[in-house]
C-alpha cells in the first residue's frame, strides 16, 4: 500500500470523475453560477489541467486514462479516453481570465462536458460503474504494478441512496492493487466563503452531506502529501482527500506525473 | 581521462522523449547534466542550453541572472514552435507561456580546473557521486542536501525565479577513484540503498561500457532494486585503467573521436610520407635525366 507507482506511459493511471448532474446542481451561488456550471468547470479544468501537465510540446504523453461519469437518475459514461484521445475530442473552448498570467491577457479553457442540472442522485450507481471500470482496468494490465487508481467525485450533496452510495464505496476498497486500494476523494460543490480543504477530522458543523462525502473520502497517502504540500496546503498523516467549497482542481495535483515546479 | 556517458528514456518512451541531457567538452575537460522536468513545457530544449551554457562558458557558477541570452533563445524556440504548429498544439503552448509555465530543468556540472582538481556546481537533485577504488561511495552530493522528490529545485526557462539556491564543492580526483554525474534515480537509489548490503551496484555503474549494457543495468535497477521509471543518465570519469577495472574500449562519443583523431593523424603521416616519396622520386628521376644530358654533352 505504498501509492509510489508513478503514472507513466509504460503504466498509465486511471483517472475516474463522477460528475452529480442532478437536479439540485442547478440551485444558484452567491456569485450567480449554478453548482452544475462550477462543478462541470471544475471537471472541465482537471482534465485540461491534466492534458497540459503532460504536454511536452508536441502533444500529451499518455501516462493517463480519465473516464468521467455523469449521473443524476440515470448514470452513464460521458467521456472516456486517453490523453492524447481527449485532447483529439474537444467540444469546444472557453475564454477565461488567466489570474496567475504573467502578462494580464485572458486564456481559454477546454470544454469535453457542459452543464446539465435534472433529476435524482444515483451516487451508488456512479460507484458502482467506476468499481466495474476499475475491475476493467486491472484485467487489462495483468501482472503489471499499475498506479492505485483515483475517483474524484463532484457533487453538492446527498445520494439518493446513503447505504447504497456506503456500499458501492467499500466495494472499490475491497479492490486490492499492489500498489494500494482504489482512492476516493470528493469535492462538494458550496459558497467558497466557507471553503476547507483536506480536512483531518468531521466538524460537527458541517451540513450533512459534507459529513457524508467525507465519510466516503480516502485518507491522504504519504506519497501524495508531498506533492500537496508544494501546492500550498499542509496535509497531516489523517486527512482526507475532501475539498469543501474550494479549488477542487488540488485534487488532480496530488497525481504523480513526474518531476514539476512546486508550484505547477 | 576517461569519460563515459549513457542515457536512456523511461519505459514504453523513445530516445527524443528523453529529457535529460549532457554535454562533454573534452578539450576543456568539463562535463554537464541537465534533468528537463517532464511537467513543464521543452524542458529537453531548455536542458540542452544549460549544459551548453555549463561546457562553454568557465566562468559561469550557475548564476540565474546570467541565462539571460539562454531564455531568449528557449523563448524564441517555443514561439517558432507555436506559430508553425497545428492549433490544437498551438494553443497548449500559447497558454502556457501566457500561464508563465516555462520549461524547469536541474543542472549538475563538473570542471577540472587544473592536474585532476575539479569542482562542480549544482542545482537541483541532478547529482554528483564519489566512489572509491574498491567501489565504496565516498560522497553523494547536489544542491538540495540529498533530498529527492518530485520538486526538485529548478532553473525556470521564463524568469530568474526558479527554485533553491545553486551549490559548489571542490576536490581532487585520486588515481582508481570515480565521478559519477547522474540524474535523479541513480541518485536516489544510491541514496536509498544500504550501501554496504549492495556494493554491487556501484561497481556495475563504476565499470559499464556500452549503450546496451547500461540499458539492460538500468532495467535491473528499477526491476530488482526499485530504481524509480524516469529518464536516467550516467557520466562516468576516472583517471585511467584502473587495475581494479580496466577500461578496455570507452563507448562513448569521447572515446569514439579520439580514436577518429588519431585516425587521422596516420592518414596525414600516411599522405605526407607518400608525397615525400613522390617528390624524392621526381627530384631523383630529374636528376637523373641531368647527369645523363651532362654525360652526353
Amino acid at each position: 500500500m505504498s501509492y509510489t507507482q508513478q503514472w507513466s506511459s509504460a503504466t498509465p493511471g486511471l483517472l475516474i470523475i463522477l460528475l452529480d448532474q442532478s437536479g439540485s446542481m442547478s440551485d444558484r451561488l452567491q456569485d450567480g453560477r449554478s453548482r452544475a456550471e462550477v462543478a462541470t468547470r471544475i471537471v472541465n479544468r482537471m482534465i485540461d489541467n491534466i492534458i497540459a501537465r503532460n504536454f511536452n510540446g508536441n502533444k500529451p504523453k499518455d501516462r493517463c486514462r480519465i473516464i468521467v461519469i455523469g449521473y443524476n437518475n440515470d448514470v452513464r459514461i460521458l467521456a472516456e479516453g486517453s490523453l492524447n484521445e481527449l485532447d483529439e475530442n474537444i467540444l469546444g473552448f472557453e475564454p477565461v481570465s488567466a489570474t496567475s498570467a504573467a502578462s494580464g491577457t485572458a486564456i481559454d479553457e477546454a470544454i469535453w462536458l457542459r452543464p446539465e442540472a435534472t433529476g435524482g442522485t444515483d451516487m451508488a450507481g456512479a460507484f458502482a460503474l467506476a468499481a466495474a471500470k476499475i475491475n476493467e482496468y486491472l484485467s487489462s494490465y495483468l501482472g503489471k504494478t499499475m498506479p492505485a487508481p483515483v475517483i474524484v467525485n463532484v457533487s453538492d450533496g446527498m445520494p439518493n441512496s446513503v447505504e447504497g452510495t456506503l456500499l458501492s464505496v467499500q466495494n472499490i476498497w475491497n479492490i486490492s492493487t499492489a500498489d494500494g486500494v482504489p482512492l476516493v476523494f470528493n469535492a462538494m460543490i458550496a459558497e467558497s466563503s466557507s471553503a476547507i480543504s483536506f480536512p483531518e477530522a468531521l466538524d460537527t458543523d458541517w451540513e450533512c452531506p459534507a459529513s457524508f462525502l467525507f465519510q466516503i473520502s480516502s485518507v491522504v497517502p504519504d506519497s501524495m502529501r508531498g506533492a500537496a504540500g508544494k501546492s500550498g496546503f499542509a496535509l497531516d498523516s489523517l486527512s482526507r482527500g475532501f475539498i469543501y467549497g474550494a479549488d477542487a482542481d488540488s485534487l488532480q495535483r496530488l497525481i504523480d506525473f513526474g518531476s514539476s515546479k512546486a508550484t505547477n | 581521462m576517461i569519460i563515459r556517458a549513457f542515457s536512456c528514456p523511461k519505459r514504453c518512451e523513445q530516445a527524443e522523449d528523453n529529457q535529460d541531457c549532457y554535454k562533454v567538452a573534452e578539450d576543456s575537460r568539463v562535463l554537464a547534466l541537465s534533468d528537463g522536468m517532464s511537467q513543464s513545457l521543452f524542458p529537453r530544449e531548455w536542458a540542452e542550453l544549460l549544459v551548453k551554457r555549463f561546457c562553454e562558458d568557465d566562468t559561469w557558477s550557475l548564476e540565474e541572472k546570467d541565462l539571460v541570452e539562454e531564455r531568449e533563445q528557449w523563448l524564441h524556440e517555443a514561439e517558432k514552435r507555436q506559430r508553425s504548429a497545428e492549433p490544437r498544439v498551438a494553443r497548449r503552448i500559447g497558454n502556457a507561456l501566457q500561464q508563465g509555465q516555462g520549461a524547469g530543468a536541474t543542472l549538475v556540472g563538473l570542471r577540472f580546473t587544473g592536474g585532476d582538481a575539479w569542482e562542480a556546481y549544482a542545482l537541483g537533485d541532478s547529482s554528483l557521486v564519489r566512489v572509491g577504488p574498491r567501489y565504496e561511495l565516498l560522497e553523494l552530493w547536489n544542491s538540495q542536501g540529498g533530498r529527492f522528490d518530485n520538486t526538485p529545485d529548478y532553473f525556470d526557462a521564463l524568469s530568474a525565479s526558479g527554485a533553491g539556491s545553486p551549490s559548489q564543492c571542490r576536490g581532487t580526483l585520486a588515481e582508481g577513484e570515480y565521478l559519477l554525474l547522474v540524474s535523479d534515480p541513480i541518485g536516489a537509489l544510491l541514496a536509498r540503498l544500504e550501501e554496504d548490503k549492495h556494493p554491487e551496484v556501484l561497481r556495475a555503474l563504476c565499470t559499464l561500457q556500452e549503450e546496451g549494457a547500461f540499458r539492460d543495468y538500468v532495467e535491473c535497477l528499477r526491476t530488482e532494486y526499485g530504481m524509480t521509471d524516469d529518464d536516467t543518465t550516467l557520466l562516468i570519469v576516472t583517471l585511467g585503467e584502473s587495475a581494479v577495472s580496466p577500461v578496455e574500449e570507452p563507448t562513448f562519443h569521447l572515446a569514439s573521436r579520439r580514436n577518429e583523431r588519431e585516425t587521422k593523424m596516420f592518414v596525414q603521416l600516411l599522405l605526407a610520407v607518400f608525397l615525400l616519396l613522390v617528390v624524392l622520386r621526381i627530384f631523383s628521376a630529374f636528376s637523373t635525366r641531368l647527369d645523363g644530358g651532362e654525360s652526353k654533352r
